[in-house]
Formats: structure tokens, C-alpha cells, sequence
């Protein structure tokens, strides 16, 4: 008989005989594989802490949204939104997929170009477009959504100095129930400042009018906000044919869909509030089939959705530092991983798990970051299993914002693989070490030694 | 110019006067015309009399105003041709003799029309029938004409040519005869000869030629019938002699043409079935002879109509036309070609379908019953099909199934498959829940469209409540006309679709297809102009690209202009014709090319007129080509080989084609790569065109189109050296 681990004493109220309000006790399933490959392998090869992205993942959430899109509207295009994660590897599993580019900043779009996407196919959205950036959009026939009227007039401009006819949409935003109201992007819907900008892109006869674009907001768990947002755009496009007899190519209502996890301070868990791709695709498509649009003019939907594309596909592992107590009693687990590489945690609830089945006793937690800031904790309290120094662990739903938003902060960025659809890991994004952050800086000369 | 006008206005004659003689055989091949004419005049006053009643039934019918594609075409003269070369043989010529001519001529017109359209009404040929009757009157009526006097020239065949062609002619003659021929192929050269009653070798020989040139398949069948016969007579042991036999051996040379080749598609079961119905024309000509031989009638050609008019009435009942013994569905008057397209036709359509039906939904979904399905396809409903969604796991549903909105096709719009009226909803039933079928209300709530007369699509097990038309109201094609739901004897959502021929819920179905189905099988992509998804498929539509429509959708009454490099142009103008065929016209060539389309594709079908012209390749070019198109999309298809390959090319194809076809002329079609979202950037379709024997190519020519936002911009052809290219030309 082998020796039984050791497991911490603790002192826990029993709760036997019916559930109470707060329901059964909740037990965390440890989870030790990701697509079939051992996360302890994976930490033993790459390092702790180490993201994990599945490529099947991807793949299978990018087919279940298409689908749910596709078999309710004849022309669905989707458009990775790079802001989310900007891996190449992760644009490319998507864009092998069909999905075009959609990009915020000249940054962006150089990183799209270098990813191999073709000019046409790249949508430049954003209030950041200098003046070189809108040139080279132009020239690769890239289609600029409008934000403001600075844009508008600049577009205007290049248009004639270059003698081409750049091909725009005008970005709206609008009222359709979600506070706060996102109207510092675009042109408003309801003081007829988008409808404005559209009669001046018309009048000016130099740009190309393609299509229109909204994005309502961010992680939003209603669709009936979509649902408006469609029929707002759809009644712009309608005038636009009555006025001008002018046929829109497209019609772009952004993303915010929410992924499955579970806000700060939400009271059921993401899995459960958050629609599904079907619920938004007949949101978006009824009000769109329903319009006055004339059903041989109807345009192509694209959809720019980001996090509910790419949230599950991530995983973020790593091990225990260490365990306290703190002075109120409650227990304390440090682990490798901090707010500087997991942003989201500003935001979400993490689902974390432990990777080795340790215990069936759980205790309230709370879990900190390796960070020397008082801010670095990733979940203020959780049930959570009694893991010890060394033990590993693994946090869900990661995929979205964490690898763009991330910062190098007294700590060094981790490795990131992918699991291809075998479950084969392939590094794409190495960790950085003092010789990448030393690389960039640069030491004037009488600053480079000293006596202590 | 005047001389030339009138030549031009006598066009139709010539056409009309060489086709009487070739339809004999039921050809219209000029160059047989012109032999067969040459047959006649073996005999000159034969000839003559020949002539003169075609001619007088040409005019007559045109007098009369009867339709101009059929005078054209001889079908009201060959009567009286034979009725004219039949007197010309037997009354001694004279003034008399043609004034009868003339007037049998009127009367075989008549007949024909009559006849025409009497058995028209059955979808027959009159054949020969018109001649019978004439021959067999005037037969009957010329033993009270005692001034006409029987001829005796038919016997004594010498005087006759020696008037025609001198010593020299009777020489050939003699040399002819005496030509070391078995006397079995003998009986069949007088045969052929003694449908124009002239029983002589040269006739037959002349005959037999300009047969072959006319159709190698038609040449063939005249050997087989003549020799089934011949074999079946010595096994009767029936007494025969050359003459005798030849005398109504002509009847099973025309019936094994006729339905070996001409009225039946060309194939190994039209050969063999010959086995059968030319020991069945034996039989009625023997005991037709009996009868006749009371009035002192020849049956002449008589048996002959009588088994081809039954064996052709009695496939029309069959259920499908198409199998076995085809009969041919568009008469082009040649065994040959109507094998080569019916044969190409049913490689790329299958199914005819007048009126296009697409698939009602968006998106892809899977068969998962088609026809005669194992669950409930069958009997009176086998023709229908039932589609799911299923996910890359090929899976229907997400979590566990357990309930309705799980399954991916569940609540998905329902659409028209095409234009039409709506004629029954059924609209209140519950959805049932899962595993749970309502077996009192079979069908669930439905949606009967009507299309057409006797053309109905039936959607059925649809949500509650989820139909926004009704009864009465038009619908387009692609219109919302319920959600996908689980009503009726359904246990899991699905989408049941059917196409019927009466407007009931609970119609039996029938075979018709889906147009323009893009499928996903076995790993395999295709598209399919017509087609029926078998189980398992994944099927979808290509949504149209707006600039291919404007390029490859033509309009009647619209017109392309085309600038060659040379600087030529080109105008072909977009036609209709009397069947309602869609064809371009070019004004100079007057060649025609023949297109079908509908909203999401073109094709072209056949092609009339020069083979230099650039419509005509245009025409290989555009063979097939989709509106819609996934990125590097390639389509294939296959080419009616006489199209394609010259015609001494297939001349040795010919007569081995019922059987094997060794030549092959294969299209190919490649799309764009890449997907160019909305660039106005104009982008190239390109594709080869690729001839090849037993698999080997022999040439492969290549083509290009260059299309813009406005349309098609430039057209380019190459074969060998021979570069073509055409700019398109814009108002």
C-alpha cells in the first residue's frame, strides 16, 4: 500500500440533511487534460505559469457560430477582431477558417498584411488611424469604417490627392438599451449625425459607400440590444436606397457577445446568463429578414465578435507558491500567476481549477498573484481545494484580451502554445527573458557603471 | 441582286426538297438527299414523277400556310415522294399519269395533316401511313382506268437506263450485277433500292452509301434488322426468293432504324430488343401478305408502321422514358447526335426540371432520409427528402438533446423553393416533445406551395405558430414561409420536403429534382445543376455573386457586343424560339448557341452554325458556369462529343457509340482563389477544355474571362497557335 498523501487539517461546519439557500456544497473538478495532453507534461516542458491555446477549440467554437448565422441569413462573414488576441497563430487558425481581419490601429493592420491577408479583406476600424495608415488602407483597398468627421473630411481629401476611391462605412452608435451608451465611437444614430455623415460621404462622390457598422457595447447578455441595432442600420440602408437608390455591400454589427464567464459581482454563473451564438444569430438575422430591405438587395452580415470566439479556447496554467493563513483566519493561496498576464481578472470570476485531484474538502480562499502589489489578486474568495506549495493548477476561459492586453510587470510574460487538433503542443509565443526587455533599452555611456 | 433574291426566296424549296428525300430514312441530311434523288432518277420517268409530287406537296403546303420548320424539314413531302416514285413505276407515263401525280401529291399533304394530327394528340409519327393509304386507293381506283395502262418498265430494267445513260450505263450496270456479291447482301442492296421501287443493285448500293455518310449508327441497324429477318426466315423454313424477299425487306430495314436509332436512344438494349421485334415484323408481314393478297395489294411499307407505331405507343406507358429504351425527348434527326446529347444530357441533368426548385434554407444541412429512405420514404412518399444541421462531429444537437431549441436545425428559417402561390398551411399542431410522435397528424404543420400546373412542394413538421403566410398569398422564392420545428410523426426536428403533382397534404410525391445543389459527400465537393442529395449528403447553395450575373445571366432581348483584335465586332443578340429555347444569336454567322438559366446558373446545351465563329467558342467556354462560388471553386462537365470533335473524328466513334464511347471532350472551370471581399478590381475565370481518346489527350485548348463590377470585360481563347481574344464592348 502505497503512502497516502498528506492533506492539511481543517475545521469545516458539516452540512448535511437538505440544501440550503446557498445550495450544496460545491466541489471543483480538477481538470488534467486539454484536448487529451496532460497539463503536467505541458508545465514540466514549457515552464510555469504557461497559457495554453486549443486549436480544436477554436475551431469548433468558429464553426458553431458560423453555422448558427449562416442557416438563418444567405451572405454571414466573420471578421477576427485582432484586438482580442493578436497571436499570429491564433489569427491564422481563424482566418483559415474564412474569417477576414479587422483591426483598430496601424499596428494592427501591418500585423494583418504580415499575416498574409489580402488588403481588400481587412476592415480598419477605430478612432486611431494617422494619416500614412489611411493612405496605405486606401491603396490596398481595405474598407475604412468612418469614426468621426475628422476621418471623414481627411478621407475626402486623400481621396482626391490620390486620385482613388477609398471604400468606407460609416461606424454609428446608437440607443438600444445598454448603459453606458458607447457614443464616443462613430456617428449617432438618434440625433441624426449618422445620417448626416452619410449624405456628405454620398455628396462628396469620391468615396465608395459600402456598408454600415455599429458595435453596441462589450460582453453584452442580452440580445435584444442586437436585435435594435439591426433594424436601426437596416433603416439607414432603406433610406440610403430611397434617397440615393444607393445599395449597400454590407452591414457590420460588430461583437460584445459574452463568453461563458461569469462577471465580477454577477449573481449566476456566465454559463448559464450568457445567450448563445443561436440566440444573438436570430436576434440579428430576424431583424435584419424582417426589414424593409429588398430580399435580392439584402447585404452581406459581418460580424466582428472577438471574445466569444476565442475566450474558451484559452487556458492559463501554473503552479502554487505558497499558502497562508491571514490574520481574519481565512485561508490565502500565492499562486505564479498575476493581474500583469491575466487582465480579465479585473473583470471575471476565473474558473480555476486544480489540475491534480487533491482533496474533496474545500475551503474559502483567497487567491493572490505573485505580484509585490496589494492589487495583484485573482479571485477574492472561492471555495477552493487545499493545494499546497508546488501544486498545480489551471484557469479557464482565458483566450480573449489576456495575451493582447497583458504587460511585462515585475515578472516576464510566459510561454503560450497551442494544442493542435491532435493535442500536439507547438510554442508560438516564446516567454521573455532579461535579454529581450535588456534589448530595448539603451544605457548612455556614464550610466553604465557604478561602485556601491 | 435580283437573281440572288429569288434564289434566296427558293431557299426553303431546295431545303425542303432534298430533306422529302432524306426522310425517307428519317434523315435530313443533304448529301443522302441528294443520293436518294440520284436513286430515283435510275429510272427517268420515275424520277420525274417523283419530283413532281414532292414538288407539288412543298408548294401546296407552303400555299397553305402551314408552319415553315416542318415544310423545311420534308415531313409533308416524303409521302408524297414515295407516292410519286410508286405511280411513276407502275402506270405508263403520260399526261395522265402526272395529272395523278399532282393530285396524290395535294392529298398526301392532306393525309399527313390529318394524320398528324390524329396520332400527334399520342406524341406518334405518322411514318409512311399517308403514302399507304394514298397507294392503296389509287391502286384500288386504277382498274377502272383503262387509258393509265400498267407499266411493264419495272422489268425490263435495261431499256430504261439505256434511254438515261447509253451503252456506257448499261455497261456499269451489267458490271455492277455482276460483282461477285453473296446473294443474301444482294437482297439487302435491292432491299434498300425497293423503297424507292427501284429493284436494282445501283439503287441499293447508292442507297446503302448515302445511308452510311448520313449515319453510321442508322447504316448499322439497317445490316441488323435486314439479317435478323433473313435468319428468321430460313429457321421458318418460309420459301423465299431474292425478289420476293426484297420486296418487303425494307420493312424490317426501316423498323430497325427507326426503333433501334431514331425514335429510341441508340443503345445495347435498343439493339437487343431488335432480337425480338424484327421476327414480329416477319410475322405481320406474312400475314399481312395473306390478307392483302385478296385485293391484289402489296403491303409494302405497312408492317413496318404498324410495329414501330405500337412499340412506340406502348413504351409511352412505362413510368420514366428514360430508362432502358429511351424514347427520345428532342428529335434531332440523327441517331448519332440524339445519342450524343441525350447521353451528355443525362450526365449533366438527369432529371429535366422546367421549373427550377431549390433548396429551402439557408445554410448547410444534411440528408438524413432521402429517397425510398429506411424510416417512412417509401411507397407513395419515396421520393421526398428530410434535412438536419448537423455539427463537424456530425451530430444534430448541443448539450444533451433533451429538448427542442438543442437541435441546430430547430427554429431555423423555412424558405419558398421558388416562386408560387401558396395552396394549404397547417399551422396549429404541437411541437412534440422529444422521442414523442404525433402519428394522428402525420404531417405536422405544413406549407403546400404551388409552382406550376401539376408542380407542388410540400415543407413539412414546422413550428407552431411559426408560418407568417396563407392560403392564397404569393411567394417568392427565398421568402420566409415557416421555422423548422417537431410537429406531426417527427421525434427530433427535421425538415421534411417533398414535390408532389396534386395540391394535398398527404399527396404521394414525385420525382423531381433540386436545381443547383452545392454537396459536400464522401469527402467530395460537386455542384450539381440538377440533382437528388442521397443520405448523408451535405448540401447547400452558392450564393449568386452580382457581377457573374450580370456577365453570364442573359436576357432575352438584350444583345453582347464583342471587339476582336483584329477589330471585328461581334453581335449576338439574346433569342427566344417557338419551344421556348434561350439561345445568342450572332448577326453575322447566324450561328446560334442554346443556354438554360436560372438564378444561379448558366449553361450552355448545343450549339448550331460555324465552328470558326467566336460564339461558337464562346459556347465551349461558358459551357457551365455558377453565379455563386466558393473560393477555388472548380467545376466540371462533359461536352456532347459531335460537338466537339470533327466529323470524320468520330466517324469510326459512330458506330461503336450505343456501346462504348472512346472520345471525350471534358470542361473545366476555375474560380478565383482567393476571396476578394468587395474589390471592384476585375478577376479572371479561366479554364481548359481538354479532348482526349481512350484517356490520352489529344489537345486541350485553354480560355479566360476577365469580369468586372459591370460585367464580362474581355474573353480569351487559345488553341495551339490559334489565339483568340475579344474585348468586350459596353454601351
Amino acid at each position: 500500500m502505497s503512502k497516502l498523501t498528506f492533506e492539511r487539517p481543517i475545521i469545516q461546519r458539516i452540512n448535511a440533511g437538505l440544501p440550503s439557500k446557498y445550495g450544496m456544497p460545491r466541489r471543483l473538478d480538477p481538470i488534467s487534460h486539454i484536448d487529451g495532453t496532460s497539463i503536467k507534461s505541458l508545465l514540466d516542458e514549457f515552464g510555469s505559469p504557461l497559457f495554453v491555446i486549443s486549436e480544436q477549440t477554436i475551431r469548433k467554437t468558429y464553426k458553431e457560430a458560423h453555422r448558427a448565422f449562416s442557416s438563418r441569413y444567405p451572405n454571414v462573414q466573420f471578421s477576427w477582431s485582432y484586438k482580442t488576441n493578436y497571436l499570429n497563430a491564433v489569427c491564422n487558425v481563424f482566418h483559415q477558417e474564412g474569417a477576414w481581419a479587422e483591426v483598430v490601429s496601424g499596428f494592427e493592420y501591418q500585423k494583418a498584411i504580415e499575416n498574409g491577408v489580402p488588403g481588400e479583406l481587412i476592415i480598419f476600424n477605430g478612432p486611431d488611424k494617422s494619416t500614412d495608415d489611411l493612405r496605405l488602407a486606401i491603396e490596398n483597398n481595405s474598407l475604412i469604417h468612418i469614426d468621426h468627421f475628422d476621418e471623414l473630411y481627411e478621407l475626402i481629401h486623400l481621396s482626391k490627392e490620390m486620385g482613388e476611391r477609398p471604400k468606407v462605412a460609416i461606424r454609428v452608435n446608437m440607443d438600444t438599451g445598454f448603459y453606458p451608451l458607447w457614443d464616443r465611437f462613430g456617428f449617432n444614430f438618434e440625433n441624426g449625425e449618422a445620417w448626416d455623415a452619410l449624405n456628405r460621404v454620398m455628396a462628396s462622390k469620391t468615396l465608395d459607400l459600402l456598408g454600415l457598422h455599429t458595435h453596441i457595447g462589450t460582453y453584452i447578455l442580452s440580445t435584444d440590444g442586437y436585435r435594435i441595432a439591426a433594424e436601426k442600420l437596416a433603416s439607414l440602408a432603406v433610406k440610403l436606397e430611397k434617397k440615393y437608390g444607393h445599395v449597400l455591400k454590407y452591414i457590420d454589427l460588430g461583437g460584445g457577445f459574452a463568453s461563458k464567464n461569469t462577471l465580477r459581482g454577477a449573481y449566476y454563473p456566465g454559463t448559464d446568463t450568457a445567450p448563445s451564438f443561436d440566440d444573438f444569430a436570430e436576434a440579428i438575422t430576424s431583424a435584419l429578414m424582417s426589414s424593409e430591405i429588398k430580399p435580392d438587395h439584402l447585404p452581406m452580415l459581418i460580424l466582428e465578435t472577438g471574445r466569444a470566439m476565442i475566450d474558451e479556447a484559452g487556458f492559463l496554467a501554473g503552479s502554487v507558491l505558497a499558502t497562508k493563513r491571514l490574520a481574519d483566519g481565512r485561508r490565502a493561496t500565492i499562486i505564479d500567476v498575476g493581474v500583469n498576464i491575466l487582465f480579465t481578472s479585473f473583470w471575471y470570476d476565473h474558473d480555476i481549477r486544480p489540475v491534480e485531484a487533491v482533496s474533496d474538502q474545500s475551503e474559502d480562499t483567497t487567491i493572490y498573484g505573485p505580484l509585490c502589489m496589494n492589487i495583484d489578486v485573482i479571485r477574492g474568495n472561492i471555495m477552493f481545494p487545499l493545494l499546497k506549495k508546488g501544486d498545480h493548477f489551471v484557469i479557464r476561459r482565458v483566450g480573449a484580451y489576456n495575451m493582447t492586453q497583458w504587460m511585462q510587470f515585475i515578472t516576464l510574460r510566459p510561454n503560450v502554445i497551442m494544442l493542435d487538433s491532435k493535442g500536439k503542443p507547438h510554442l508560438i509565443r516564446k516567454k521573455e527573458s532579461l535579454e529581450t526587455i535588456n534589448s530595448l533599452e539603451n544605457t548612455p555611456e556614464h550610466l553604465k557603471n557604478f561602485e556601491l | 441582286m435580283t437573281k440572288k433574291l429569288a434564289l434566296k426566296q427558293f431557299e426553303w424549296f431546295w431545303e425542303a426538297l432534298l430533306n422529302s428525300y432524306a426522310q425517307v430514312f428519317f434523315s435530313d441530311n443533304k448529301l443522302f438527299g441528294v443520293a436518294l434523288l440520284i436513286v430515283s432518277f435510275i429510272d427517268l420517268y420515275v424520277g420525274l414523277s417523283g419530283l413532281l409530287a414532292v414538288s407539288t406537296a412543298l408548294i401546296i403546303a407552303k400555299i397553305l400556310g402551314y408552319y415553315e420548320g416542318n415544310i423545311r424539314q420534308g415531313f409533308y413531302g416524303f409521302n408524297a415522294l414515295l407516292v410519286g416514285v410508286g405511280l411513276g413505276i407502275y402506270f405508263e407515263p403520260g399526261l395522265l399519269l402526272f395529272f395523278l401525280v399532282f393530285l396524290s401529291g395535294v392529298l398526301a399533304v392532306l393525309i399527313s395533316l390529318t394524320l398528324e394530327g390524329v396520332l400527334g394528340k399520342y406524341g406518334l409519327p405518322f411514318l409512311s401511313l399517308p403514302f399507304l393509304l394514298i397507294f392503296w386507293m389509287l391502286r384500288l381506283a386504277s382498274k377502272q382506268f383503262e387509258s393509265l395502262g400498267l407499266s411493264e418498265r419495272g422489268v425490263y430494267v435495261l431499256n430504261e437506263l439505256y434511254t438515261l445513260g447509253g451503252g456506257n450505263l448499261i455497261q456499269f450496270y451489267e458490271w455492277i450485277n455482276q460483282l461477285a456479291i453473296p446473294s443474301s447482301l444482294r437482297s439487302y442492296f435491292f432491299s434498300l433500292g425497293a423503297i424507292f421501287f427501284q429493284q436494282t443493285l445501283v439503287a441499293g448500293l447508292v442507297a446503302a452509301i448515302g445511308l452510311l455518310i448520313y449515319s453510321r449508327i442508322a447504316f448499322t441497324l439497317s445490316i441488323l434488322g435486314f439479317y435478323i429477318a433473313y435468319l428468321f426466315y430460313m429457321i421458318l423454313g418460309v420459301p423465299f426468293s431474292e425478289l420476293t424477299f426484297s420486296y418487303i425487306g425494307f420493312n424490317f430495314i426501316l423498323t430497325a432504324i427507326a426503333l433501334g436509332g431514331f425514335f429510341i436512344i441508340p443503345s445495347r438494349s435498343s439493339y437487343l430488343q431488335l432480337l425480338l421485334i424484327i421476327p414480329l415484323v416477319v410475322l405481320v408481314s406474312v400475314s399481312l401478305q395473306q390478307v392483302f393478297g385478296y385485293f391484289y395489294l402489296p403491303v409494302h411499307s405497312f408492317p413496318f408502321n404498324i410495329v414501330t407505331l405500337i412499340v412506340l405507343y406502348a413504351l409511352k406507358f412505362r413510368m420514366d422514358n428514360r430508362i432502358g429504351l429511351s424514347t427520345i425527348f428532342w428529335q434531332q434527326n440523327s441517331p448519332e447526335k440524339n445519342l450524343y446529347s441525350f447521353s451528355n444530357f443525362m450526365k449533366r441533368f438527369g432529371k429535366n426540371s422546367p421549373i427550377p426548385i431549390y433548396l429551402p434554407f439557408f445554410g448547410e444541412w444534411t440528408v438524413t432520409q432521402g429517397h425510398n429512405g429506411e424510416f417512412t420514404h417509401k411507397d407513395n412518399w419515396k421520393h421526398a427528402w428530410d434535412f438536419e444541421i448537423k455539427n463537424e462531429d456530425g451530430i444534430t444537437f448541443k448539450n444533451e438533446g433533451d429538448f427542442l431549441p438543442d437541435y441546430y436545425c430547430f427554429y431555423k428559417n423555412v424558405l419558398a423553393p421558388a416562386n408560387g402561390v401558396v395552396e394549404q398551411v397547417v399551422n396549429d399542431l404541437e411541437d412534440n416533445v422529444i422521442g414523442t410522435r404525433n402519428l394522428d397528424h402525420n404531417w405536422g404543420n405544413t406549407v403546400v406551395i404551388k409552382h406550376g400546373d401539376f408542380l407542388y412542394s410540400k415543407l413539412s413538421h414546422l413550428k407552431k405558430g411559426s408560418i407568417p403566410v396563407m392560403a392564397g398569398d404569393v411567394v417568392e422564392k427565398g421568402q420566409v414561409i415557416g421555422k423548422c420545428g417537431n410537429s406531426g410523426n417527427s421525434p427530433y426536428p427535421h425538415l421534411h420536403f417533398q414535390i408532389q403533382s396534386t395540391p394535398y397534404i398527404g399527396s404521394s410525391t414525385i420525382d423531381y429534382p433540386i436545381s443547383d445543389v452545392w454537396i459536400r459527400y464522401h469527402g467530395k465537393e460537386s455542384l450539381q445543376a440538377t440533382s437528388n442529395p442521397t443520405k448523408g449528403a451535405l448540401v447547400s447553395q452558392l450564393v449568386p455573386k452580382s457581377e457573374m450575373k450580370k456577365a453570364f445571366a442573359f436576357v432575352v432581348g438584350g444583345t453582347i457586343k464583342f471587339r476582336t483584335e483584329e477589330g471585328e465586332e461581334e453581335i449576338w443578340e439574346v433569342k427566344r424560339d417557338y419551344f421556348l429555347n434561350k439561345y445568342l444569336e450572332c448577326q453575322r454567322t447566324k450561328s446560334k448557341a442554346y443556354f438554360k438559366v436560372d438564378d444561379l446558373m448558366l449553361h450552355f446545351t448545343h450549339f448550331e452554325g460555324k465552328r470558326t465563329s467566336l460564339i461558337y467558342l464562346f459556347y465551349l467556354s461558358a459551357f457551365k458556369v455558377s453565379f455563386g462560388y466558393t473560393h477555388g471553386l472548380k467545376l466540371q462537365d462533359s461536352f456532347p462529343i459531335n460537338q466537339i470533335f470533327h466529323p470524320k473524328r468520330i466517324f469510326i466513334q459512330d458506330f461503336i457509340a450505343p456501346f462504348y464511347q472512346y472520345l471525350r471532350a471534358d470542361y473545366t472551370l476555375n474560380y478565383p482563389k482567393a476571396s476578394r471581399g468587395f474589390s471592384d478590381k476585375p478577376f479572371t475565370l479561366n479554364g481548359m477544355i481538354t479532348k482526349s481518346a481512350f484517356k490520352k489527350t489529344l489537345e486541350s485548348s485553354k480560355f479566360e474571362f476577365v469580369i468586372d463590377q459591370v460585367g464580362l470585360k474581355s474573353f480569351y481563347f487559345e488553341r495551339g497557335n490559334q489565339k483568340t481574344k475579344a474585348l468586350c464592348v459596353r454601351d
